[in-house]
């Protein structure tokens, strides 16, 4: 039976990389998506379960306080996916409103976190990064020279 | 024909000055506008299209946001690329992949606005032609996950 594999699709960018990794992977797992309520899917018509989260950070209302405050039901319903959720691993690539999702599903779930840092990272380490970093079981950077991790592994690009 | 892209996010600045460069200039500019309303003078354009693909393909040069995600499609299509850096994003990390993307001349980073002095740059400038690189992440998570 094929394994299941849950991707986190964070908007613009990043979804457009998880997509690209996606299409990779999709012969060999099925694939369950998180994506933002009211976002775009990227353009693609995704195959597979599809879950839907708010978005706690909209770039037009940036504000630290709303964010943390919007962090509160974006978790409930990040606890209701997990526990819908078939998959034994959680793939991401930010944004960092994504991280408590993963941290979840690795708490209390036990699924492995696989984080891929954001293509635009030559040599630094984005915040999702920093976040994550403790508690993802495989980290990829996409630059061979980004050596801000002690633990990530360098296997190309997307892109 | 120019087509100016800022990509999903909000980049008013880059839709002004794009805006503007219509004053400069004879030839046409389509101007996707994201996430921002104003009222264009100098030249056309939309917030979101479809076909975008299209314009892309019509375009002569694409002055673009820096969002790697954009650069990268525009670069796998062998298109002329000016890159503008979005600064007011979460941090500058724009900056850094255009940065990389000049120093191997991939395209024009245009770090001051001056969309005028860019186009006029890209007459001369040797494009190099980007060769996507290797990628073993899937195989990488299939190994591990099995």
């Amino acid at each position: 039976m094929k394994k299941t594999i849950l991707i986190v699709l964070g908007g613009g960018g990043h979804t457009q990389q998880m997509l690209i990794l996606a299409e990779r992977l999709k012969e060999k797992y099925n694939i369950e998506y998180v994506i933002k309520k009211g976002g775009k899917k990227g353009g693609k018509k995704l195959e597979g379960k599809i879950f839907k989260i708010i978005d706690p950070r909209k770039m037009k209302d940036y504000n630290k306080a709303v964010v943390i405050l919007k962090l509160i039901p974006y978790s409930i319903q990040a606890f209701k996916i997990l526990s819908k959720s078939k998959a034994q691993a959680i793939i991401i690539c930010g944004p960092a409103v994504s991280v408590p999702l993963a941290f979840l599903g690795k708490i209390f779930f036990r699924k492995k976190i696989i984080f891929i840092e954001s293509w635009s990272r030559v040599k630094s380490k984005s915040l999702s990064g920093k976040l994550i970093n403790p508690f993802s079981d495989l980290i990829f950077v996409q630059w061979k020279k980004n050596k801000e991790y002690k633990k990530a592994i360098y296997a190309g690009r997307l892109g | 024909m120019i087509f100016v892209t800022v990509g999903t996010g909000r980049f008013e600045k880059l839709v002004k000055e794009a805006d503007r460069l219509g004053e400069k200039i004879k030839e046409k500019i389509i101007i996707q506008k994201g996430d921002f309303e104003y009222n264009l003078k100098n030249s056309e354009g939309f917030g979101f299209t479809d076909n975008f693909d299209k314009f892309v393909k019509e375009a002569r040069i694409i002055i673009s946001h820096g969002g790697a995600g954009t650069i990268f499609a525009l670069l796998n299509k062998n298109k002329k690329i000016i890159a503008v850096a979005n600064l007011r994003r979460i941090d500058e990390h724009q900056k850094e992949i255009l940065e990389k993307l000049e120093e191997h001349n991939y395209l024009i980073y245009c770090k001051d606005f001056n969309l005028l002095e860019c186009i006029k740059k890209a007459k001369k400038f040797k494009f190099k032609k980007y060769k996507k690189p290797f990628c073993k992440i899937d195989k990488k998570i299939i190994e591990f996950l099995d």
